[in-house]
């Protein structure tokens, strides 16, 4: 009984701190708006009572700083969520959309797609995600069947293949980028991560595949869980192991993938949000999955922050303040897995 | 039901480790498959449970081909008890017991209180209703091999294998578990097919012994017939006594000159 109330505690817990990230997200900037303000415009929309608010105030708020915080959030979800599911997947904790170069190799498909039709409109930006997609699928299958000794995923070779995939395909995107016009020197910009499409255009492209991706991801936790005894006894317990493995690189793969077309590659959050829920909360997929999501919200929009505000008035690109937090702490859990002493 | 396994060859790469299986366990009735290191104890056990698919001839629970369902069919069926290796620590117990649930569920279906009620009573029926709410890494081998043969149980199947169940345990963990297997056997009349190493435990748990050697049967029928000294120094290649327990009467079967 104690589980239960501690797992009802850690729904609002994360809901809380997305929540208040959220706002915190919203406030910071180079003209910064009054809480008080941001609070009498988001629940005066809903009461259309619009108040004496600086009418500027609701401009930027709607126009940059609403569709910028939800485009953040969403690319946190969907990184921890396709995380946490590599995670279960491959049964090995340091899995993670740019650790096993899914993210590379989406970038690649995306730098194709951009380098035959820079996307202006709404559908040219739906088809990016698609090409991402085949790109990250393509590596996430290249990458598992290099790893794969046997019937299990070492981490050595897992990341050993993982990086050697990923810098072929970072390789080859950045050779399309010099053979390409002066475009594409927009996406240099994008693939270190920064968020520079704005407004709301990339928000509603990359709902439906996030919405899809996330929803099934969130349901898949409980055949997630018998998974992590192993393919042999997984199917003993009459598991279709091969419907469910495909299903979640699928599902993994198009949340990683959307979230890498319109947020270039930020490295880590997969990798650092679900081992945060993990310490918390345990490593019951069925509660660690959606409880990743709304924790990389958080964490992505908080990460975002500290790149707005460290060297203000320059924002530095929220990959890097990841990649300052993740890489120290992928040293850690490396470390951990030598010394073999478990990992939750 | 019958676990029934009709000239089986199986093995890895189209290679087979095994050839022409053949031998049936009925219900209520304990078989143990006996034999070297490597002679492909654990093989027999995964191609017996349909995860392994029989290169050649047929595994029947009933009339029922294993090859020709579907793995939640299949584990309807047959239940494994596996090695209590490598498993994932940080899992309940109850949640471990809980997942032989997993044939009756689709993926997105959430266990309601039917299941867990199953999931109590096999708890109850290997007396580890106490580690319900324990992590299973926390548990000792014995604690976690009986909380494995409790999830084989949720699974409610006619026929149950299990993978040398009896191995790093201690001499009372190991007679636990002797009579945990054979009341379960005679009273909930399941057909049970067993890996050992300790052909005195063999000679003491099993109705019948199948004596694997070289790729396949050498011998198989009752203990006091299969575990001949000139049997087993033909198979494992020493010489072996055996002799009569002075208590009960079982075979005991001594290494050495």
């Amino acid at each position: 009984m104690k589980k239960d109330r501690s797992a009802r505690w850690s729904w609002s817990a994360a809901l809380l701190v997305l929540l208040s990230m959220a706002l915190l997200n919203i406030a910071v900037g180079p003209v910064s708006l009054p809480f008080r303000d941001v609070m009498a415009l988001l629940l005066g929309k809903l009461t259309s009572i619009p108040g004496e608010v600086n009418p500027t105030f609701a401009i930027i708020l709607y126009s940059i700083r609403l569709p910028n915080m939800v485009l953040i959030a969403l690319t946190g979800m969907a990184l921890a969520g396709s995380g946490a599911a590599f995670q279960g997947l491959f049964r090995n904790p340091l899995a993670d959309p740019y650790v096993i170069g899914v993210a590379s190799g989406a970038g690649l498909g995306a730098v194709l797609a951009m380098a035959a039709s820079w996307p202006a409109d709404f559908l040219g930006m739906a088809v990016v995600p698609a090409a991402a997609f085949v790109g990250a699928i393509l590596t996430v299958l290249l990458v598992y069947s290099i790893a794969r000794v046997g019937r299990s995923t070492p981490v050595t070779t897992l990341i050993l293949a993982g990086v050697a995939v990923s810098s072929f395909a970072t390789a080859m995107t950045s050779l399309i980028m010099l053979l390409s016009t002066e475009e594409l020197h927009r996406a240099v910009n994008w693939m270190v991560g920064g968020f520079s499409l704005g407004g709301w255009t990339p928000v509603l492209a990359s709902i439906p595949y996030l919405a899809v991706g996330l929803f099934f991801l969130s349901l898949l936790g409980r055949p997630l869980n018998v998974l992590q005894f192993g393919d042999d006894q997984a199917r003993q317990l009459g598991l279709n192991v091969e419907r469910l493995k495909i299903t979640l690189v699928i599902a993994a793969s198009m949340v990683a993938a959307t979230a890498v077309s319109f947020s270039g590659i930020i490295a880590f959050v997969g990798l650092v949000v679900p081992h945060v829920v993990r310490l918390l909360w345990g490593p019951d997929y069925r509660r660690l999955i959606p409880l990743a999501i709304l924790m990389g919200g958080a964490f992505l929009l908080g990460a975002d922050v500290i790149a707005r505000v460290v060297l203000a008035p320059r924002a530095l690109p929220v990959g890097l303040v990841t990649a300052a937090v993740g890489a120290p702490f992928f040293l850690y859990l490396l470390h951990r897995a030598k010394a073999n002493v478990g990992f939750w | 039901m019958i676990l029934d396994l009709q000239n089986v060859a199986c093995g890895y790469f189209d290679t087979p480790v095994l050839r022409e299986i053949t031998l049936q366990v009925l219900p209520g009735e304990i078989v143990a498959v006996v034999g070297p290191n490597g002679v492909g104890k654990s093989t027999l056990i995964r191609a017996a449970s349909g995860s392994l698919k029989a290169l050649e001839g047929q595994v029947l629970v009933g009339e029922q081909d294993l090859a020709k369902i579907s793995a939640p069919q299949r584990a309807k069926r047959v239940s494994v008890v596996s090695q209590a290796l490598n498993l994932p620590e940080a899992f309940l117990a109850m949640d471990v017991v809980l997942m032989g649930r997993t044939p009756y569920l689709n993926w997105f279906e959430r266990e309601n209180q039917q299941d867990r009620e199953i999931a109590l009573a096999a708890l109850a029926r290997t007396e580890t209703e106490d580690l319900a709410e324990r992590r299973i890494g926390e548990l000792s081998g014995g604690e976690q091999q009986r909380v494995l043969i409790a999830r084989a149980l949720a699974q409610a199947t006619p026929v149950m294998l299990l993978d040398e169940p009896t191995a790093h345990l201690d001499l009372r963990h190991q007679e636990r578990l002797l009579r945990l297997i054979r009341s379960l056997s005679k009273q909930e009349q399941l057909s049970v097919l067993v890996t050992l190493h300790d052909l005195n435990l063999v000679a003491r748990l099993a109705d019948r012994v199948v004596l694997l050697s070289n790729g396949g049967i050498h011998s198989q029928g009752s203990p006091e017939t299969v575990l001949n000294p000139d049997a087993l120094a033909d198979v494992y290649g020493i010489q072996i006594y055996v002799m009569a327990h002075p208590i009960n009467g079982n075979p005991l079967i001594l290494p050495g000159e």
